[in-house]
């Protein structure tokens, strides 16, 4: 009978079913506080993303780098500080960038993030970065830019023949690029490693949402991609390496407080189930 | 009519689809050249896949409207929103200040609020729904804490005051561990089931044992 329950056994009782909008306005209060209050944390590179940032470094300045946006608007709090550290390294060394999209979403996106990184480093469109934007059919468009880069895209987004571009000049395929940069959301660089790498040995860097990071692994293992820059944390890496501090790791404070704070309840919701069970079973 | 109706189409697929299997692993200009044609008319029907995308959305919408279902009013904000979308595009162009605008400031904060809830619903369903009732549901309780715990960078802080002895147990190096073997070994048999599976299904498609792309039955 409920009077019989000790107090504590109660109360553990009322803490598993309480309202979640209390944990709601728990989580809204450890995301906010770091923002308003903000702190540094420590950074370590992990080798994943050393793998791309490497491999960018390794490319003599000036030479061409290939850019896929292939995100959604949804995953933009993780991806557009992945892209912009990336792009930001790509320009510090002066390479040139070509850049596309697998989904339609991916052209506004990369409009938007190449038009910010146009400004900070002063580029000049069609000399220091093209915009090839979006084109329907995902592998159909890979296999036109494998085998003829300007018959795939014959004019960029903003209607100007990609034959006349110079940074495309003796330009044919994807194969007279290096280093190819996939910021995805999903499984799209899928895509890229199956007729980019398998046809052609394109080196490929992957730079992804943390969920979808656990999923590259055993690409990283096969060698079929260089690195992972996996999420929040990938870029707040990536951003230490660069030298420039930016959204990632001011993110990674709020993604800490938070991660923090889910694996505290976890660990107290369990407590109290294993006290209850435990009580339960000593009553029987 | 079964001529029409069946032999043709299935002659089609069967022709296309060995016919550019092998233009793809052959070597050769002529493969080269079919594939790239063969891409075009990919690209071009996959862009009319969008039309019957917006055919399909607007048709159940209409439906939801005329028999004033539960919800409708949100269909009407949606066909407003497609009808303002189609204008400012056509008419100023996908360029076009007012369709960017759409994309910048309806559209991306949209899908990024949407996605951001999930992180109440995480903590959520972690505190009320995440218990080690069994030993399996134990062994993924604490993968996942060490998981979380290694992903951020207090873990490093724990790491930095173990012994160098244990430096093993770092949630750096377990999360390493965990993602480099038990993790990948199991997304490898996943990967690979799919692959088996999609090259069994389009084989089936080839080959005409599976029709239900033609509509009506097997």
């Amino acid at each position: 009978m409920e009077q019989q329950k000790p107090a504590f056994i109660r109360f553990l009782e009322k803490t598993l079913v309480f309202d979640r909008r209390y944990i709601f306005l728990l989580v809204a209060i450890a995301a906010i506080l770091p923002t308003i209050l903000p702190f540094k944390l420590r950074v370590d590179i992990t080798h994943e993303t050393r793998g791309v940032y490497d491999e960018i470094e390794k490319i003599p300045d000036g030479s061409l780098i290939f850019f896929t946006f292939d995100y959604e608007p949804a995953s933009i709090a993780e991806c557009d500080p992945l892209a912009k550290a990336i792009l930001r390294h790509c320009l510090r060394k002066k390479l040139k960038v070509v850049a596309t999209a697998l989904i339609v979403q991916g052209s506004g996106i990369g409009e938007r993030i190449l038009k910010q990184v146009e400004k900070e480093f002063n580029l000049k469109y069609g000399e220091d970065y093209a915009w090839l934007g979006y084109r329907a059919g995902t592998s159909a468009m890979i296999i036109g830019l494998v085998q003829n880069l300007k018959e795939t895209f014959r004019n960029d987004v903003y209607g100007n023949p990609t034959a006349d571009l110079p940074i495309l000049t003796n330009i044919n395929s994807l194969k007279d690029f290096p280093y190819l940069v996939c910021v995805h959301d999903d499984s799209y660089i899928n895509y890229w490693i199956v007729y980019a790498y398998e046809r052609l040995g394109t080196k490929i860097g992957s730079a992804c949402t943390a969920i979808m990071a656990s999923g590259m692994y055993p690409f990283l293992d096969a060698k079929q991609i260089t690195g992972i820059v996996g999420g929040l944390k990938g870029a707040s890496e990536y951003e230490k390496l660069i030298n420039h501090p930016d959204f990632g790791m001011k993110g990674m404070n709020v993604q800490a407080i938070i991660h923090s704070f889910i694996i505290l309840i976890i660990i107290l919701g369990n407590l109290a189930y294993f006290i209850l069970s435990l009580y339960s079973k000593r009553e029987r | 009519m079964q001529l029409y109706k069946r032999r043709i189409p299935l002659a089609i697929v069967l022709i296309t689809g060995v016919g550019l299997i092998i233009c793809y692993y052959v070597p050769l200009k002529t493969s080269d050249d079919i594939l790239e044609g063969s891409m075009k008319w990919v690209r071009i029907i996959a862009a009319f896949s969008l039309v019957i995308g917006v055919y399909s959305l607007m048709r159940s919408h209409y439906i939801k409207i005329r028999k004033q279902s539960s919800g409708w009013a949100y269909s009407i904000i949606m066909f407003i929103f497609l009808v303002g979308t189609v204008v400012a595009g056509f008419g100023w162009g996908s360029k076009g200040k007012s369709f960017q605008w759409i994309f910048d400031w309806i559209n991306v904060p949209a899908s990024a609020t949407v996605f951001s809830i999930l992180a109440f619903y995480i903590a959520s369903a972690a505190y009320r729904a995440f218990r080690a009732r069994n030993i399996e549901a134990a062994v993924m309780l604490i993968a996942a804490i060490i998981v979380m715990v290694g992903r951020i960078p207090f873990g490093n802080m724990i790491a930095d005051k173990l012994p160098q002895s244990l430096k093993f147990l770092s949630p750096s190096s377990l999360v390493d561990w965990l993602m480099n073997k038990p993790g990948m070994a199991a997304r490898r048999a996943i990967m690979l089931g799919i692959c088996l599976s999609v090259i069994a299904t389009s084989m089936r498609i080839i080959f005409g044992i599976e029709r239900t792309y033609m509509g009506g039955k097997d």
